[in-house]
């Protein structure tokens, strides 16, 4: 019941940013055009969006199931990171203020989605969908490349070692009904808020000549979500490490085989169909 | 002379020779006695506690123990895990050096007889995980079972001073449970509380107008997922005090105002010796098990022969005993079967009043956990040595208690319905103690939803989504749950304790005095007034909750220093802080040596 209404307070808010963010970034042709073509654009990224889908969905599937095989398998680091970065994030948090505080939640949970779903429609806008397909791509790395990390390695975040205060949950604890239904307490290492964060601040440079603002303002959230990480008493400063890591990979992997998703997508449906004729 | 020549330079080849191999000979002794040596290293230890998501205190005690061992030398880590991996690491696996947990408290001071007996060092369970052996304990967990009055305190008293400075445990503190509960749709919250399932039974229900809950239903907040997922009453890594399953499985005989009052029986006649007594017990009429079949003396002497083994072949290896009530498997010799509702009890050595408290092991219907008794063959642990009965969800529970499973949905939500059925709604009358429970509980049923964390509680309470919490909030949550209105906080003391566990299996922990010294390391002052803000008794003795601890082992807040297991002293004064000249001299008296760095060293 709780979790249903801070997810409609999500929507609600992410929706009003979205518009803000379309009025401010996006020129009125632009949209315009993309009206016109929504269809063939939708069915061009059809498949690199089906796979991004699959990814999430198979993630919040195996979730407990991974959770549990983590357990039986997994490297219990979080007193390595610990003995690693020593109080970096106890000694982030002695700069809190109720207002950085208020902040910061609002971008870890807020600006996160929306940082992570402008981009989805700001790209679709452009006329070469290359970079719309590129960033689902990177998405869906960054995922399945996050879960893998999960199951191999179980940490909890400086707030769950209480050498940190969790200063979201202390100011705003119906998130933490949000929070724990999407993910569970080990998975910090890395840190996704990071990584996809991180994701889409390098595709807002890519792309800064088509949308100058967008690239500032992808900046300055991307950056309050990778800090909010640790000043919330989330996640240590390397899983920010890791989670940047990650991110410049899946950019890698996002540019390297966005095309051949596509082709093997667009390829093999036809190439399947002529065989299964041929059989019969 | 050539002759001479060679002879004298053979002579001189081999004096040099044997010269050079005495010396080489020489050399290598001194190289291997120098060399062949191990080296000694610092001191390295791992304490194991749950993350501060399911409890906040034992990190917070790891802590403050984790401070000072490392002001005494030692290099120390800290490793959360959840509290399903810890119990099967401590447990199961005995896979630990030191954790900080909580025992799920006890009715009886026998409790210890498997809790620190040698003979259940190599059992899964609250059984002696430490792998503690000592001659003399065994000899008197034995002997206060036979005895009572002052002679059962003196054996407990020469218990507590055998045991408590070498213990494989050291008590920290038993914490109150300060439960949040709101007063518009429910009452009677106090005595029994929600620290026993009576009560859930004696609780009082009013209807409220626009009530936007299903009417009749007390809603219940758990911190806990396990519940969800397993209810299974012998899992010992899905229970602790079993309350909730509790529930579900009526025992012969439940605890009522301190005694042991006929629950499913109707009575018991006691025979036998005094040492040895014998049980003669008659169950009511017409009792049945959530799925329609009747109870029958069968069910109860599967039951006993179950939990004491349960493979059902006794004579048979492997025995596996359930690792919860083991105590009270260890009284129950043979049990005689007499017909549909009689059944004698033999019982091993002990008194009735000790007796009696097999009687509180829920029974289980026969005819669903016999199909539970084959080796498992797929789990989370060793698995040669472990049926099916331990590791089993039973996620749709069929027992015979006031409250039957509805529904569950793993990781968030459980529901229970009262059982129109049970004796309690359709006895004529009923006498005794019980009596007191006649028509109860007087609501439709419960449902318990898992809250992430204490203050989303608080908030589910105020917006009246809660009734209550099953379990006690943090404290830096009471002052606004006291503040709020509709809300009442219900504090009680319990005998569940928060200790230190040792491993003894292993050096160095296996040195009982090297396990004093960090017993002694402890404040258990600042631990009383930071990490419980004063809701907990702190304490030393594992039976601090009888009325059979020793006085000298009582927390007592004026003798601060001057107790043979307290804190060893602070530094300038400091509350928790420990003085590291004399935590270091407490390690030298045990034998320890240092580094010049004061690193506690160990030969390894």
């Amino acid at each position: 019941m709780v979790l249903v209404g801070v997810l409609l307070t999500l929507v609600a808010v992410v929706s009003l940013m979205l518009v803000c963010g379309t009025l401010l970034c996006i020129d009125r042709e632009q949209l315009r055009q993309t009206r016109r073509e929504l269809r063939p654009r939708l069915i061009l990224v059809a498949p690199s969006i089906a796979l991004l889908a699959t990814v999430l969905i198979l993630n919040s599937l195996t979730r407990r199931a991974a959770q549990s095989f983590s357990w039986l398998i997994g490297f219990n680091i979080t007193n390595d990171i610990y003995r690693v970065e020593g109080d970096f994030v106890p000694w982030l948090q002695t700069f809190a203020t109720h207002e950085l505080t208020v902040y910061f939640s609002f971008i870890y949970l807020f600006g996160y989605v929306f940082l992570l779903v402008f981009p989805l429609l700001a790209y679709l806008a452009l006329s070469d969908q290359r970079t719309l397909h590129e960033l689902t791509i990177a998405y869906a790395a960054n995922y399945g490349l996050g879960l893998l990390c999960y199951v191999i390695f179980i940490a909890y975040g400086p707030r769950n070692m209480d050498i940190a205060a969790q200063l979201m949950y202390d100011f705003y604890p119906q998130s933490q009904f949000l929070t724990s239904a999407v993910n569970v307490n080990t998975n910090v290492f890395p840190s996704l808020h990071t990584s996809l964060s991180a994701t889409v601040m390098i595709f807002a440079w890519h792309t800064r000549e088509q949308y100058p603002r967008w690239f500032l303002l992808a900046q300055v959230i991307g950056a309050s979500v990778i800090v909010s990480t640790m000043y919330l008493g989330i996640h240590w400063l390397i899983d920010v490490i890791a989670g940047i890591v990650l991110a410049y990979a899946s950019v890698l992997i996002g540019q390297r085989y966005a095309d051949d998703w596509r082709e093997l997508t667009s390829v093999a449906p036809a190439t399947l169909a002529r065989q299964v004729r041929h059989r019969f | 002379m050539t002759g001479r020549t060679d002879r004298t330079s053979r002579r001189a080849l081999l004096t040099g020779a044997a010269a050079l191999a005495g010396s080489t000979a020489g050399c290598f002794d001194r190289l291997r006695v120098s060399v062949d040596r191990n080296p000694p290293e610092q001191v390295s230890l791992t304490i194991k506690v749950v993350p501060r998501d399911e409890d906040r205190a034992p990190i917070r005690i790891a802590q403050h123990l984790t401070e000072n061992l490392e002001r005494a030398g030692a290099a120390v880590d800290i490793e959360p895990t959840t509290e399903e991996q810890l119990l099967r690491d401590v447990l199961i696996n005995f896979d630990y050096q030191l954790y900080i947990g909580r025992h799920p408290g006890h009715d009886d001071p026998d409790y210890l007889y498997t809790l620190l007996g040698s003979r259940f060092g190599e059992e899964p369970g609250w059984q002696n995980p430490f792998g503690y052996s000592s001659a003399a304990a065994d000899d008197l967990l034995e002997r206060q079972r036979t005895v009572d009055g002052d002679e059962r305190v003196e054996r407990f008293t020469d218990l507590q001073n055998a045991t408590l400075v070498e213990a494989p445990i050291s008590i920290v503190a038993y914490p109150d449970e300060p439960r949040a509960v709101r007063t518009d749709r429910f009452g009677g919250w106090t005595s029994p509380s929600l620290e026993y399932p009576l009560g859930y039974l004696s609780l009082e229900y009013e209807e409220i107008e626009d009530d936007d809950r299903d009417e009749g239903v007390l809603y219940i907040g758990l911190n806990d997922r396990r519940p969800t997922r397993n209810l299974n009453p012998f899992a010992v890594e899905f229970r602790d005090r079993g309350v909730i399953t509790g529930l579900l499985y009526d025992p012969l005989g439940r605890r009522i105002g301190g005694s042991v009052e006929p629950w499913l029986a109707e009575g018991w006649e006691w025979g036998g010796t005094e040492e040895r007594p014998r049980a003669t017990i008659r169950l009511r009429e017409e009792l049945s098990w959530h799925d329609d079949e009747p109870i029958t003396a069968e069910d109860v002497a599967f039951t006993y022969e179950f939990i004491a083994d349960t493979t059902m072949e006794p004579q048979e290896d492997p025995v596996v005993p359930s690792p919860r009530f083991r105590t009270q498997s260890t009284l129950v010799d043979s049990i005689d079967v007499v017909d549909d509702r009689e059944l004698d009890v033999h019982f091993t050595a002990a008194r009735e009043s000790i007796a009696e408290r097999a009687f509180t092991v829920p029974i289980v219907p026969r005819h669903v956990w016999e199909e539970q008794t084959e080796m498992t063959s797929f789990a989370g642990f060793d698995i040669d040595h472990v049926t099916e009965a331990l590791v089993w969800e039973n996620a749709e529970p069929v027992g015979s208690g006031p409250f039957r499973y509805a529904d569950a949905t793993a990781d968030e939500s459980l529901t229970f319905e009262r059982n129109d059925e049970h004796f309690l709604q359709t006895a004529d009358s009923l006498s005794g103690a019980v009596a007191g429970y006649a028509e109860r509980p007087v609501y439709e049923g419960i449902h318990f939803d898992f809250v992430p964390s204490d203050a989303s509680a608080l908030d589910l309470l105020e917006g009246g989504q809660l009734d209550a919490t099953a379990y006690g909030l943090a404290p830096e949550e009471l002052p606004a749950a006291s503040r709020a209105s509709d809300l009442a906080v219900e504090n009680e003391p319990t005998s569940s304790h928060y200790h230190i566990g040792f491993n003894t299996r292993n050096a160095p922990l296996s040195n009982p005095q090297f396990r004093y010294a960090i017993a002694r390391l402890v404040d258990r002052e600042h631990v009383y007034e930071s990490v419980f803000e004063r809701y907990a008794t702190p304490a030393y003795s594992p039976i601090a909750a009888s009325q059979y601890v020793s006085e000298e082992f009582q927390w007592d807040p004026e003798g601060v220093g001057e107790h043979e297991l307290s804190f060893v002293g602070r530094e300038d004064g400091e509350v928790g802080v420990v003085d590291a000249e004399r935590a270091r001299e407490l390690f030298r008296d045990a034998g320890y040596r240092y580094s010049e760095d004061n690193e506690l060293l160990v030969q390894q």
